[in-house]
């Protein structure tokens, strides 16, 4: 099959999971389900960190990205700035590393 | 790929079963992996309720993990608004597709990329967004929860369901958290 209409497949898809929900919601919601969709951000983010730092292919693997993201942690708690999180979170990873 | 549709972890999926897989797994496999941003629509919803319907469509075209992410944080703020989300979509958009095409050109010329550990850039980056989505106990309850549920489900179940499980779970979880939380004082 051309890869392009394999393209033209996935772009669908990814458009179809990203949109379905915005029109579906447009009336006013119920103040519950407004609580929980306003935990949803922080649910979803995490549930896409845990992994990264703690899985490499999919098992539990120790390293120096387990500090690193902790390091990471206390800075953007402390500073709330992304920027600074990713310098912190970089440095202490590749000072782990070299020490390792 | 990378210009249309626009979707980093889907599209890794697709170069790993591109040579063995029927199209039509592929395009499922997709439409399985982008589920999350079901619950990220649903989250973003109430933000943009106002807006007309092609704007809804042109702000679900390209949104993504990390957009919607600093787009939601800005909206919590209240500093949010549709211009934001769209300047955030694009930013990815115009840095996504021409960056792949330059590492294709000259990732054969670099020896052991992963020797820099750049992977860590994506969870360092969640981190620091995800310290303005916190707001007490419920936040937290959640995140934890999310936290454990997404690596149990990364390890015992197949493709990306662990996200969407995890989001469910953990928001859920935060829900409840707060509810307790309400009743008491």
């Amino acid at each position: 099959m051309n890869p392009w209409a394999v393209f033209a497949g996935m772009a669908l898809a990814t458009y179809l999971t990203r949109f379905a929900m915005m029109p579906l919601l447009s009336r006013e919601l119920p103040r519950p389900v407004l609580r929980y969709l306003q935990l949803v951000p922080v649910a979803i983010l995490s549930a896409l960190i845990a992994p990264a730092v703690l899985l490499v292919d999919r098992r539990l693997t120790l390293g120096p990205q387990i500090p690193a993201a902790a390091v990471g942690v206390v800075v953007a708690w402390r500073t709330r700035s992304v920027l600074w999180t990713i310098f912190a979170g970089m440095l202490a990873y590749w000072l782990l590393s070299a020490l390792l | 790929m990378s210009a249309i549709v626009h979707a980093g972890s889907s599209q890794f999926a697709a170069l790993g079963m591109w040579l063995s897989a029927t199209p039509s797994a592929i395009m499922l496999t997709t439409l399985i992996i982008n589920l999350r941003h079901l619950l990220m629509g649903a989250s973003v919803a109430p933000y943009l309720k106002h807006l007309p319907l092609r704007w809804k469509m042109l702000l679900a075209l390209w949104m993504s993990d990390e957009s919607y992410a600093t787009a939601i944080a800005a909206y919590e703020r209240g500093r949010g608004s549709e211009w934001h989300f769209l300047g955030a979509n694009l930013c990815i958009w115009v840095v996504w597709w021409p960056s792949g095409l330059a590492g294709a050109v000259a990732g054969q010329s670099i020896p052991d990329l992963s020797r820099y550990g750049l992977e860590m850039v994506f969870p360092l980056a969640f981190i620091g967004l995800a310290a303005s989505f916190f707001k007490g106990r419920a936040s937290a309850v959640a995140a934890g929860v999310a936290a454990v549920a997404a690596v149990l489900g990364a390890v015992w179940l197949p493709g990306n369901w662990h996200i969407i499980g995890a989001g469910l779970l953990g928001s859920l979880a935060g829900l409840a958290a707060a509810r307790e939380g309400g009743a008491r004082s």
